[in-house]
């Protein structure tokens, strides 16, 4: 197995440019995950109309220090066009008796935003049952890169299959099991080992990752635990890299987009949440949501082992099909 | 000579297609068995499979008197495989590719380095150890496939046509390679379409068509067994003084064919005839210039065997 390995290795190593394409779009992603995370958490503009008598009302004090706003005092309202240049995500204005007006074209979520800061405005928190934090963010924008990761680096074994390198290797006293547990040890590390690095690095540089170190040496073993599974597996049907490659990069980049990875399409319980329950990338994502959010439940849980449940699968069809197609006694 | 692998009865079908029919033969030690036969003759299938890359649908195989599966790993430790396609990493050197398949085999440390090096060395790479197979020429690239197969120096070789589409030096080098392999002790099975090849190496033949063994023995005695007939070719000036019909007289002619100042007398192999055709020529006072005998060659007892050429 250690033979395998090292080679896969050693022709990596003649491959840099690769490694370096590699792990430039795992720090890509998670840069893109932070910086977007963080826009979508910027506050609303809010244009505040108040008159002089309407100004000094306890209401129109305490909304314009909320924390999620950032409000601005104005006598005259502001033009409708405002909003659609999106200098404003709504204008309120206040009136001398107290009550209020919300004018605004962003969705209706914003109006109850709005409306909740205004009734509760020494309490009022921001509902994020359906946002994503940091944590699931960073995870889910890695997802599609590192499944992508995946089918790279089983292109070694890809090739020799192609290559007929195989057949060299059976003809060999090595046990066929450890020749494809040497490729997909070095496919799990080498997907495993620059993207916790590149986690690692941002926690010492300060960025808030979300999770802990930890936990993410955990969700990133069981991603590219499902990597390398599904690389094998498709890898195993095909005698060409390249039509591996490409089918595969192709069901990867729809399926994670289906799974919501990079943004959540479905709110709500239809036929195709349903139906795309049954990728493993929904499951994995709703996990690691639940988890950050501490909101665990045995439902959840046993999305996590389906996860692990279908990369089993796809290690042993990957297996038995290698096998059967190479060795014969 | 002992006999290291037995192959009996053995099988193999694609489909519908029986490609191998129920073949049987031995490879005995240090010995270089050719199998001889064109291409789709069933060669490369009966090699696959003794080399565990093909399956097989009926018969047996042994191993010094063992039944391969029982000991399939003992086997493939004493066993090398060159591949009729190349099956070497290009983007990696010489040496990398001999050691990691030679790591293969349980080799390690010292011994691993010391292998690697003859290996290279047995086949003219040594100076280019530390090059990238893809830099190498087609005819390296082919003794690099070599010496991926001897490096753990196995008992049995199998080559499946090693020398297609190289250049004549690469080729002499890899068949003065694989009889120096032989004077080791290394036992070799080669398969190949090429009857200089066979000529030049072969300690024993196996001649295969359609998926059978159509013929078995050494080059000589193949030739002996199925030619009872030689033909003296003269060349004679005053051909015009000869009567064709006076040579069937002496006894064993078969046939006499005069062409120009060429005549060609075909005459049974066992009866020795030759100073009364000589006479014969005298006789009829024509001068003789030059004269040789043909034997037979592989390819006329392939052709006479089969009915078609070795490279139909």
């Amino acid at each position: 197995m250690l033979e395998v390995l090292n080679n896969d290795w050693k022709r990596l190593l003649e491959e840099k440019m690769y490694l370096c394409v590699s792990i430039a779009l795992t720090i890509c992603s998670i840069v893109a995950a932070i910086v977007l995370t963080n826009t979508m958490q910027t506050k609303g503009n809010i244009a505040m109309v108040v008159t002089d008598q309407s100004a000094n009302t306890s209401l129109s004090k305490k909304f314009s220090s909320s924390p999620y706003f950032h409000v601005s005092k104005m006598k005259k309202a502001p033009l409708e066009s405002d909003m659609v240049q999106n200098r404003y995500d709504a204008i309120v204005t206040m009136k001398e008796d107290g009550s209020y007006n919300i004018k605004t074209i962003k969705s209706d979520d914003m109006k109850k935003m709005i409306v909740g800061a205004l009734n509760n405005p020494d309490s009022y928190v921001p509902s994020n049952d359906k946002d994503r934090e940091i944590g699931t963010n960073i995870m889910g924008y890695m997802m599609m890169f590192v499944l992508i990761q995946g089918l790279f680096y089983a292109r070694f074994f890809a090739k020799d299959k192609e290559e007929h390198i195989i057949k060299r290797v059976v003809t060999s006293p090595i046990a066929f099991r450890k020749y494809l547990f040497g490729h997909a040890t070095f496919i799990l590390g080498m997907i495993f080992a620059p993207t916790f690095a590149v986690i690692l690095i941002a926690k010492i540089l300060g960025v808030a990752i979300g999770f802990s170190l930890l936990t993410y040496a955990l969700l990133i073993a069981v991603l590219s635990i499902l990597a390398t599974a599904f690389a094998l597996f498709l890898n195993s049907f095909f005698c060409v890299a390249d039509t591996a490659n490409m089918i595969g990069t192709a069901t990867i980049t729809l399926t994670t987009i289906l799974a919501g990875s990079f943004y959540s399409f479905t709110k709500k319980e239809s036929v195709l949440d349903k139906l795309v329950h049954l990728l493993p990338q929904k499951d994995f994502i709703n996990y690691v949501n639940a988890l950050e959010k501490g909101h665990l439940s045995r439902n959840i849980e046993l999305q996590f082992i389906y996860v692990l449940v279908i990369s089993a699968i796809f290690f042993l069809i990957a297996v038995m099909k290698t096998k059967r197609d190479y060795v014969y006694r | 000579m002992n006999s290291i692998v037995t192959i009996n009865q053995l099988e193999k079908n694609f489909g519908e297609k029986q490609v191998v029919k129920k073949i049987s033969f031995e490879v005995q030690k240090g010995e270089i068995l050719c199998f001889l036969g064109p291409n789709g003759a069933g060669k490369s299938t009966t090699i696959n499979i003794l080399s565990g890359i093909l399956g097989y649908d009926s018969g047996e195989m042994n191993y010094k008197g063992k039944s391969i599966k029982s000991c399939l790993n003992e086997f493939k430790q004493h066993l090398g495989v060159v591949p009729q396609d190349l099956a070497i990493y290009e983007e990696l050197s010489a040496e990398q590719n001999v050691k990691f398949f030679a790591s293969l085999y349980g080799l390690k440390g010292r011994e691993l380095e010391e292998k690697v090096t003859k290996a290279l060395d047995f086949v003219g790479l040594l100076e280019r150890r530390k090059d990238k197979a893809k830099t190498f020429s087609g005819g390296m690239k082919r003794r690099l496939n070599i010496a991926c197969a001897i490096a753990h120096e196995p008992e049995l070789l199998i080559m499946d046509e090693p020398t297609v589409g190289i250049d004549p030096q690469s080729r002499n080098h890899i068949l003065d390679s694989i009889k120096k392999l032989s004077k080791h002790g290394m036992t070799i099975l080669y398969t190949t379409h090429y009857m200089e090849e066979v000529e030049e190496i072969s300690t024993r033949i196996l001649i295969m068509d359609s998926g059978t063994i159509i013929a078995e023995g050494t080059k000589e005695s193949l030739k002996e067994d199925i030619f009872d007939e030689r033909q003296f070719i003269l060349e004679v000036e005053e051909e015009k003084n000869l009567n064709i019909d006076d040579f069937y007289t002496i006894e064993g002619i078969k046939k006499v064919e005069r062409k120009e100042h060429e005549l060609t007398i075909t005459t049974l192999k066992n009866i020795e005839n030759l100073d009364k055709i000589i006479a014969m020529v005298i006789k009829n006072k024509a001068k003789i210039l030059n004269l040789f005998c043909r034997t037979a060659s592989l390819e006329n007892v392939f052709l006479r065997l089969t009915g078609k050429s070795l490279r139909d």
